[in-house]
């Protein structure tokens, strides 16, 4: 038996083994995005610039083309905001830990001093009701904050 | 590999990213054409996929396929159809998939030796399988993964 290289993989080996924890070997390739010369907007595409292989790292400095070797960052259109405004009428909720915008429909109960707790919870069945009705799973309904309490219902 | 999340591409130019390194399997694309629905009888969802692949529908044969429902009223037409001209686009998990199998295999060959004592076949002392000791063994082997070098 002769042992070759395969043809298209010039790394010797390839072994499989499991450390102390279990764990095979960690593989990685580290690319850089890049974009053509001519058209950066479009044809962008991934080059191989090196790996890393159980602790060891071999990377290839010359073929990384950051950001600024590739456009001027006075071109780059970048908005620093937290989120996007709501138009007049909504408002903001933080619902799977982004920010979305609401429309606020209906104010409930007049009385809010008195029945702040049973309008809450009220409140909180009609939304648990509306969410329900929109797919919303309840892992991402605790994640709502208890704190839009004052007896609105968002409605999207 | 080519997945660059949508409208991002503006900041993301020049951005540095890791990924699992998976290798093609040498010899996988060759395997794959040449399994046709007539001589792939092992495998229980080939019917199904090659049903789907050239969306037709295949004679039900067996009875038990009757409940088997299928969108498409085009008979399929196996002497025509082939897997060798389709496009392929093989799946980078698929060395990940394969090796897992060989590490299985080669903790059931130690396992098979210790237990079995070198015997041929199946000794009573591994029929009944003690997974605590086979995962000992799946944990202790080494081998060369399917995308590591070729012995022929």
């Amino acid at each position: 038996m002769i042992v070759i290289e395969s043809s298209m993989n010039l790394i010797s080996g390839e072994e499989v083994w499991f450390d102390e924890n279990g764990d095979g070997p960690a593989r990685y390739d580290i690319l850089n995005l890049q974009g053509n010369a001519d058209d950066i907007d479009h044809h962008l595409h991934y080059v191989q610039v090196g790996t890393w292989s159980t602790g060891k790292l071999t990377l290839n400095t010359s073929a990384i083309r950051f950001f600024s070797d590739q456009r001027p960052f006075e071109e780059i259109n970048v908005r620093r905001f937290c989120s996007e405004a709501c138009q007049n009428g909504h408002v903001k909720v933080n619902l799977f830990e982004q920010f979305h915008c609401y429309l606020l429909l209906k104010i409930f109960y007049r009385n809010i001093q008195t029945t702040n707790d049973a309008v809450g919870n009220v409140i909180h069945v009609v939304m648990l009701l509306y969410l329900m009705k929109q797919h919303v799973s309840l892992v991402h309904l605790v994640s709502l904050p208890m704190k839009i309490k004052p007896l609105v219902v968002f409605f999207r | 590999m080519n997945v660059i999340p949508n409208n991002t591409e503006s900041v993301a130019l020049g951005a540095i990213t890791v990924k699992a390194r998976s290798l093609r399997v040498p010899g996988f694309e060759q395997y794959f054409r040449q399994l046709h629905v007539h001589n792939n009888t092992r495998n229980v969802w080939f019917r199904e996929y090659w049903q789907q692949k050239f969306a037709c529908q295949l004679n039900n044969f067996e009875t038990n396929d009757v409940h088997q429902t299928n969108k498409y009223t085009r008979s399929c037409r196996p002497e025509q159809e082939s897997l060798t001209t389709v496009p392929y686009n093989e799946d980078p998990k698929l060395a990940f998939v394969i090796n897992s199998i060989l590490a299985v295999v080669h903790g059931l060959d130690k396992m098979h030796k210790q237990v079995c004592n070198g015997s041929r076949g199946l000794c009573t002392e591994m029929t009944r399988m003690n997974s605590s000791l086979l995962m000992q063994f799946l944990k202790s082997s080494r081998f060369t993964g399917i995308t590591g070098r070729h012995i022929r």
